[in-house]
Formats: C-alpha cells, sequence, structure tokens
C-alpha cells in the first residue's frame, strides 16, 4: 500500500478537458511522420530496381531545365505514392478488423444474465447513462483472466468493455470499486480514445508490414552498400523505437485523463482514489517503465488529487516534439521537391508547403501547451508560465532531429541546415571554407531559431492571456483558441520555412563565388563582401516576400482584436468551465483590471504618419521639384514607419510593440496608396488600362506594397521594443520619484 | 453400467466442488468451463494478464482468488488418469488440437468407477500435486483433494 503524504490544500482541481489535450496532436504527429518515412522509404525503394536508376540517372542528364527533371521524378513521386495508399489501406483493414481478431483471440464473451450476477446489467445501464456516452458500449466477459479490470476497444460505430472474470467477484464484493472501473473504461470511450489508440497501433503495424518488411527484402536484391544499409537503416530503427516509446508515453497520459474524467462521475466519495492507494506498485526494472502503457499509481492518484501537473510542459515534451517535427519537415521537403518546381517569383514555395504542414504541430503541441500553462497560472492567480525551458527543447529537437531523419539522408541536408559539399572534388581551400561557412550557419541558424521560437511562444503566451479573460464570460474557450491555432499554424509555418529557405540559401551563396557575384550585379551591392552580399540577398528577399506580410498582420491581428471585447474581460478564475468541481461559494464576477489597449492611438497616429507621407512627396515633386523614383518613395516610407511605430510604442503600456506594428501598418497601406497615386496621375492619360498597368508594374514587378509593408514592419520591429524598453523605465522612474516625493498621509 | 462424456463428468464433479468451496464463482461455472475445454493452458496461464492499452493497469491489479480453474484443472487430470487417456491421435489431428481448432475426441466414463482404495490413494496424491502447481494454498488444496475424494467414492458403487 502507498502512503501518500497530505496533497493539495483542497484547492478546486483544473479542468483539464476545455482544451484539447497534447496528446492529441501528438497522435496525429505519429501519424503523420509514419506517412513522411513511407514517402521517403518508398522513393528509395524506387531506385532499388537498376531499370529505375538507370531511366532516371539518363533523365537527369539529358535535362537542361527544372520543368524536365520534375517531369522525370514524378514517376518517382507516384510511387512514393502508392505506398502511402498501401500504407493507409493496411492500416484502415487493421483497423477494422482488429476488434473482431481480438474477440476472437482472447475467448471473450458477451455478458448476459445467465452469466453475470443479478443486478449487474442494471447497474452497467446506470453506468452507461451517467458517463452520456451517445451509444452503450457492448459488454464483454474475458473468462482466462482473474484480474479485476477491463479493457476498452473497439472502431467506429463498434465500442467493446472487455471485464475481466474477477471484475464479476468484484461486483459482489466491492461495488464501488466495480463501478469506479467501469466507469474509469467509459472514460475512455467518452474522451474518445478508441479511434487515436488503435488507428495509432493501426498504422504502426502497418508500417512494420508495408514499409519495412519491403525495405528488408530489398537489401537481399542487391544495390545497397554495407555502407548505406548502416546509413539508412540506424534511422530506421531509430525512428521505429522512437515512435513505440512515444506511443506508450501518449497511452499513459489518456490513462490519467480518464481517470479524471471518471472521478467526476464517481464523485468525491467514490472509490477510485481508494483503489489507487491500495494498488502496489509494478515491480518493473525502470527501464522497463518506459515500455508500460499505465503510469505509476501514485502518479495517478496525485492527479486525481490537482490536476495541475497536466498542464505543464515540460523540456523533455518539447525537446521530442522538435525532433519528430523537424524528421517530418526534412521527410515532406524531400518529396515536395519532386513534385514542386521551385518558381522564379516565388523560390521558397516547396519550404512554405512543408512548413504549413508541419506547423498544426508545433502550435498544437507546444502552442496550446502555452495556452494550458497560462490558463492553469491564471486560474490560480499565480502570474505567467515560463517560457525559456520550453523554448530550448523545442529548437534543440529541432535542431538535433535533422540527421535522424530519412530526407536528409537523401539530400545530404536537413530543413534547417545542410553539409552538403558543392563540388565533386574539392580543393583544400573551398573544403576549409565550406566548413567554416556551414559551422557559421549552424551557430547563426541556432541563435535565430531560438529567438524565433522563443518570441513565438511570447506571442502564444501573450495571445492566451487576453483571449482566455474574455472566455472568462462565454460557455467555452474552445472558438478562442482555435481560431489562434488557425493564425498560429500559418505564423510557425511562415517562420520556419523562411529560416529553412534563407539558411540554405545563405550557406550555398556564401561558399559560390559565382553566385555571390551575380547577387551582386543583379541587386547593385556597392560590395563584393560574402557576407555583405548574402546579407542585401536576404534582406531584399524577405521584403518583397508576401508570406511576411501575413506573418506581420497574423501577429498584430490576434492579439489586438481582444480590443473589441474588451469591456467582457474578467478573471480566469471565475470561469464557470475553469474546474472540474462546482464551488460551492458563488461566482464574484470580478472585473478586471489591465493597462489599457491603445488602438485609436494606434490608428490615428498610423493614418497621420501615412498622409505625412503623401504630403511630403507631392511638397518634394510639385513644390522643390525634385525628381523621386519609385525606389526613393520606398525607402522614405519605411523610415517614416521606422519613427511612427516608436511613437505608439512608447506611449501604450500594454502590448506596445504590436501596437507600433499596427500603426506601422496603417501608414504604410496610406503610403502604398499614396504613391501609386502619385505615379498614375502622373502618366499622360489615365485609362483603366494604364491604371491597372500601373499598378501591376509598381506592385507585381517592383513590390511596392510589399516592401513599404514588410520594410516597414521589419523597422518597427528593430525600434520599438527599444523605445518601448526606454519609455518603461522612465515611467517606472518617475513613479518611483512621486512616491519618494508624496508627503506623509 | 452407464457411459457418461468425460467433460461432462468434469463439469458436474466441479459444480458439486464449487458449490462448497466457492459458491460465489457459480455465477460464471459454463463461460469458464466453456472456456477452459476451449483452451486449458491459457486459462491456467491467463491468471496473471497482461498489460493492454486502455485497460485499467492489469499488472497493478489485484487479481480475484478465482479457484474455478484449478479445479477444472485437477478433476480434468483426474478423470484423465481415470480413464486411461491413451487413445493415439494422428499427428495432423494433435496438431489441430495444438491450434484449437478442434477438440479432443469425446472419450467416456465408465459409471460405476470400480477404483480401488490404492487408486483412490493415488487420485488423492494427484489432486494434492495439480493443486500446488495451480498456486492454490495448501489448505484449500488438501480440502479439495479429500472432497474430490469422497465425491468419486460416492461415484465409486
Amino acid at each position: 500500500m502507498i502512503v501518500h503524504p497530505q496533497v493539495n490544500d483542497h484547492r478546486p482541481r483544473l479542468n483539464p478537458f476545455i482544451f484539447p489535450s497534447d496528446t492529441d496532436f501528438r497522435f496525429i504527429m505519429l501519424f503523420v511522420v509514419t506517412i513522411a518515412a513511407t514517402l521517403l522509404v518508398y522513393s528509395f525503394l524506387y531506385g532499388v530496381f537498376p531499370t529505375n536508376a538507370q531511366v532516371l540517372d539518363r533523365a537527369y542528364i539529358s535535362c537542361h531545365n527544372q520543368a524536365c527533371v520534375i517531369s522525370a521524378y514524378q514517376v518517382v513521386a507516384e510511387w512514393a505514392g502508392l505506398g502511402v495508399a498501401l500504407l493507409l489501406s493496411a492500416a484502415g483493414a487493421i483497423y477494422w478488423l482488429f476488434p473482431i481478431w481480438k474477440i476472437w483471440r482472447g475467448g471473450f464473451k458477451p455478458l448476459h444474465s445467465s452469466n453475470m450476477p443479478p443486478d449487474l446489467m442494471e447497474l452497467l445501464s446506470d453506468l452507461c447513462r451517467l458517463s452520456g456516452v451517445p451509444r452503450p458500449p457492448t459488454f464483454l466477459l474475458n473468462p482466462y483472466s482473474s484480474a479485476s479490470s477491463g479493457v476498452a476497444f473497439g472502431r467506429f460505430g463498434r465500442r467493446y468493455i472487455v471485464l475481466h472474470r474477477g471484475m464479476m467477484i468484484l461486483f459482489q464484493s466491492d461495488r464501488p470499486a466495480f463501478r469506479a472501473i467501469v466507469l474509469h473504461e467509459l472514460a475512455h470511450l467518452r474522451n474518445a480514445d478508441i479511434d487515436k489508440t488503435y488507428f495509432t497501433i493501426s498504422i504502426v503495424w502497418s508500417f512494420v508490414l508495408t514499409v519495412l518488411l519491403p525495405w528488408v527484402v530489398s537489401l537481399f536484391l542487391g544495390g545497397w552498400t554495407a555502407d548505406l544499409i548502416f546509413t539508412l537503416g540506424w534511422r530506421v530503427l531509430v525512428l521505429t523505437v522512437s515512435i513505440y516509446l512515444i506511443r506508450n508515453a501518449i497511452l499513459r497520459t489518456r490513462e490519467v485523463y480518464a481517470d479524471v474524467r471518471a472521478s467526476m462521475w464517481d464523485g468525491p466519495q467514490g472509490a477510485l482514489d481508494r483503489i489507487f492507494q491500495s494498488m502496489p506498485r509494478p515491480k518493473v526494472s525502470p527501464w522497463r517503465l518506459w515500455l508500460r502503457t499505465h503510469p505509476d499509481p501514485e502518479k495517478r492518484w496525485l492527479v486525481l488529487e490537482d490536476t495541475f501537473s497536466l498542464f505543464r510542459q515540460s523540456f523533455w515534451d518539447a525537446f521530442v516534439a522538435g525532433i519528430i517535427v523537424t524528421i517530418i519537415l526534412s521527410n515532406v521537403v524531400f518529396f515536395v521537391s519532386l513534385i514542386i518546381p521551385v518558381y522564379a517569383g516565388m523560390a521558397n514555395l516547396r519550404e512554405i508547403a512543408t512548413g504549413i504542414i508541419a506547423a498544426p504541430l508545433v502550435a498544437g503541441i507546444v502552442g496550446l501547451g502555452m495556452w494550458r500553462a497560462v490558463f492553469a497560472k491564471q486560474a490560480r492567480s499565480e502570474g505567467q508560465p515560463g517560457i525559456l525551458q520550453v523554448t530550448l527543447g523545442l529548437v534543440l529537437g529541432l535542431l538535433l532531429g535533422q540527421p535522424l531523419s530519412l530526407g536528409a539522408f537523401g539530400q545530404a541536408s536537413g530543413f534547417f541546415l545542410g553539409w552538403e559539399e558543392t563540388h565533386l572534388f574539392p580543393t583544400l581551400p573551398e573544403l576549409t571554407l565550406s566548413f567554416l561557412a556551414q559551422a557559421f550557419l549552424i551557430l547563426l541558424a541556432g541563435v535565430f531559431l531560438l529567438i524565433l521560437m522563443f518570441l513565438f511562444l511570447r506571442w502564444a503566451a501573450l495571445g492566451a492571456t487576453i483571449w482566455l479573460t474574455i472566455a472568462g464570460r462565454a460557455p467555452s474557450p474552445r472558438r478562442f483558441y482555435w481560431l489562434w491555432l488557425v493564425i498560429a499554424s500559418g505564423v510557425v509555418g511562415i517562420l520556419l520555412a523562411e529560416l529553412s529557405f534563407y539558411s540554405q540559401i545563405s550557406r550555398e551563396t556564401l561558399i559560390t563565388p559565382i553566385l555571390q557575384q551575380r547577387i551582386q550585379a543583379d541587386l547593385g551591392v556597392p560590395t563584393s563582401n560574402p557576407v555583405i552580399v548574402t546579407l542585401y540577398f536576404v534582406v531584399n528577399g524577405l521584403t518583397l516576400d508576401p508570406f511576411i506580410a501575413l506573418l506581420f498582420a497574423g501577429l498584430w491581428a490576434y492579439p489586438l482584436a481582444g480590443w473589441f471585447w474588451r469591456r467582457r474581460m474578467t478573471t480566469v478564475g471565475d470561469a464557470s468551465w475553469a474546474f472540474l468541481d462546482t464551488s460551492s461559494q458563488p461566482r464574484q464576477d470580478i472585473p478586471l483590471y489591465q493597462a489599457p489597449f491603445r488602438l485609436r492611438l494606434a490608428l490615428i497616429v498610423g493614418l497621420a504618419g501615412g498622409l505625412a507621407y503623401c504630403a511630403i512627396i507631392l511638397f518634394f515633386i510639385y513644390g522643390l521639384k525634385i525628381h523621386l523614383t519609385v525606389a526613393d518613395g520606398m525607402l522614405l516610407a519605411v523610415l517614416l514607419q521606422g519613427g511612427i511605430a516608436p511613437i505608439v510604442a512608447g506611449s501604450a503600456r500594454r502590448l506596445p510593440v504590436l501596437h507600433g506594428l499596427f500603426a506601422a501598418f496603417v501608414a504604410g497601406c496610406i503610403m502604398s496608396i499614396g504613391l501609386t497615386a502619385i505615379v498614375l496621375f502622373n502618366q499622360d492619360h489615365i485609362t483603366l488600362a494604364v491604371a491597372w498597368k500601373v499598378i501591376a508594374r509598381l506592385h507585381g514587378d517592383d513590390g511596392v506594397f510589399r516592401t513599404i509593408i514588410n520594410g516597414g514592419a521589419f523597422l518597427a520591429l528593430l525600434v520599438g521594443p527599444i523605445v518601448s524598453a526606454l519609455a518603461s523605465w522612465v515611467r517606472r522612474l518617475q513613479s518611483r520619484q512621486q512616491k519618494v516625493f508624496k508627503p506623509a498621509a | 453400467m452407464r457411459d457418461m462424456d468425460a467433460d461432462q463428468f468434469v463439469v458436474e464433479i466441479v459444480r458439486d466442488l464449487l458449490a462448497q468451496a466457492a459458491p460465489q464463482e457459480l455465477s460464471l461455472f459454463e463461460d469458464t468451463c466453456d472456456a477452459y475445454f476451449a483452451n486449458p493452458g491459457k486459462m491456467l496461464k491467463g491468471q496473471e494478464g497482461q498489460e493492454e492499452p486502455l485497460g485499467f493497469d492489469i499488472v497493478s491489479s489485484t487479481s480475484a482468488l478465482l479457484i474455478t480453474p484449478a479445479v477444472l484443472a485437477i478433476v480434468d487430470q483426474i478423470t484423465r488418469m481415470i480413464v486411461d487417456r491413451v487413445a493415439e491421435s494422428g499427428t495432423a489431428s494433435k496438431l489441430l488440437q495444438k491450434l484449437h481448432l478442434t477438440r479432443r475426441a469425446p472419450e467416456k466414463v465408465t459409471l460405476p468407477l470400480n477404483l480401488t482404495p490404492e487408486q483412490m490413494k493415488q487420485v488423492h496424491q494427484a489432486a494434492l500435486e495439480k493443486a500446488r502447481q495451480c498456486n492454490l494454498p495448501k489448505a484449500q488444496a488438501e480440502l479439495l483433494a479429500d472432497s474430490l475424494v469422497g465425491k468419486l467414492a460416492m461415484m465409486n458403487v
């Protein structure tokens, strides 16, 4: 028997069911990583057949453009797609047939009145009604096991709960315990664990049968060297073992959620507590605990008493998520590059497509994890959760997971960092330069990733802080965080994609003199220094990228939109959905004091700034008769935004940087329209066709809107925090001085 | 004299024994018997169970002290001894039995049993040994063995 210390000063338990559990996203992550690995393995399997390899080599040599290469490799993509279709079909079949097989294998019998104690069916019906499951499951008896336990399983449309033989005796000897165990199994149905669990099991089995097995067979067909087998093999082994361990970790967490759900029905006088206290700890060696699908009984009891631990994010959770996500990214980009060509105007389209696929996992696991952490802290009035540990875990996972991916092996390059040489036979200076450039870029990429992910999590926490207080008066916070999830997926996808694209391009540029010369000529860079040329290229690319404009809009729009519902804000602890156990004390509805939004100020300053810009341009052209080029106009617009944003950032006490970004955006829009109008009015004839031509040239070819908006946003992001920090420091100084000089009452 | 199906013989004896030793297990008796005859090895091995996803944690759960499988195994073994099971099955049918695709060919017990006192002693000893293998407590094993011998003695005439 476990002796427990006194836990929980009887604070009400936080409700873990208002947010999707991070295990839901981890199930999806396992699903996606299995598909991503399948795409890669089948791509490799295609080349195992000598005729296929020869055809591809010939096509690659004879092709003179990218479209031709893509066309040749189309068949590889189709082959890989077929592999995925086979994986999913087999998984679907396993999932569908699994319950039948389990019933046959286990020798389970349907429960009926002749083979069970009296009143049992009635109790089971009552418990099904209490649990609120839409359709009662079929109860089965396992005559082979004397354990006092049960198991839930099934498929879509068919749910089963097996009660072991020992449960029949428990029903007669300890009915509250029987009730608690059945409620636990019903909780798995209510938590929708069955489909997620058994589809995950099915897809893992399908992966073994339809991917691993063919790959092992292919090793004997020739064409694989020992080096190649080892290089690919250890990655496959690590991936398979990781998937298995992650699956078990997810299942352990699902047990805890089922316990909490069951405790809501079982009530404070129920037997669940007593059962965990009397359960012996499993007698297994420490490393075998990783293989178990059930947590330690003591941990289960602790969580029942206080659910706070379900809201914490750990370094290791984020680290594992980072590793798996980067494996997905590296594998998917390999496949995407087979089917999406590089377009002249959107060279980063592949990375964007890949980033958008993986981004919901990052947003769902660590982003929503931040929401849960903020909620838990706010509900207990304990301030804000820490971000640094989770950021470090995530970034280390993203970086260290790259060599593990099959895609990295295929391309000699991870999603963020590459390590390939540029020539087949490099000279010593080239090799040294390559090594130094790569080491520098690894460091730089790591630092950038750290900053970006820290800022992303900080932004997630900000959004959660604002919208949870608004959701306090709503029946549920669901629509608020689902909307955030959509926006955050876009934000993270673009961030990861841009970092990947520009780190790869920068690496290429730094070590390829021909590329440097071309960029210098195209962009008119005044120097041939490789670092400065690369920087010019990166800044130019980011400024012209429409996805960057979307990214910035997403950053300020979601938090600042809270201004429209500012009067509804209340403390999270007063929300009806915040706690599991209804409090006997009446809801207090204490209005929340926070520093006000300054959205009107930002709008007015932005409008004024935009109009001032138009006036300045007109003064230069018609007043001073100075000819300004479009490039001069864009530069002036960006610089002015760099002045507008700090004005607002210095004035706003709440979300100052985001207010500054918003003001810069408003000003940038006015400036773009103004500049377009001025150019248009300087045409000889103004017709619809001429107007369309001017707009297409300015905003299509020259990228005026993108440059003004993005350039202004970057400058605002650079200057805004500095000014806001200074303003905050001055306010604190003034506040202290006022306290010093205030006469004593 | 009359012949009785051996499995039916086992069921009747075990039912009588359980009625005295563990009446609370009678509600599950029929299903347990069916399961035992379908797969005796699994029935006896399955006392501890295996951890399964979405279960309650079978490894840490308490197991009820159910004696039906053990009693079935004891009486089954004794019955085979009595009937002197030396029917030589072919390799194919043994394989099918191993795969639980067929059951053993039904055998018959001839009543009255006509067991000698020496044979009764052997029965008692075999019952005790089997009970020990099934991990029954010593006192319970002796009680069962005595009850079984007493029951067989009643069938001896």
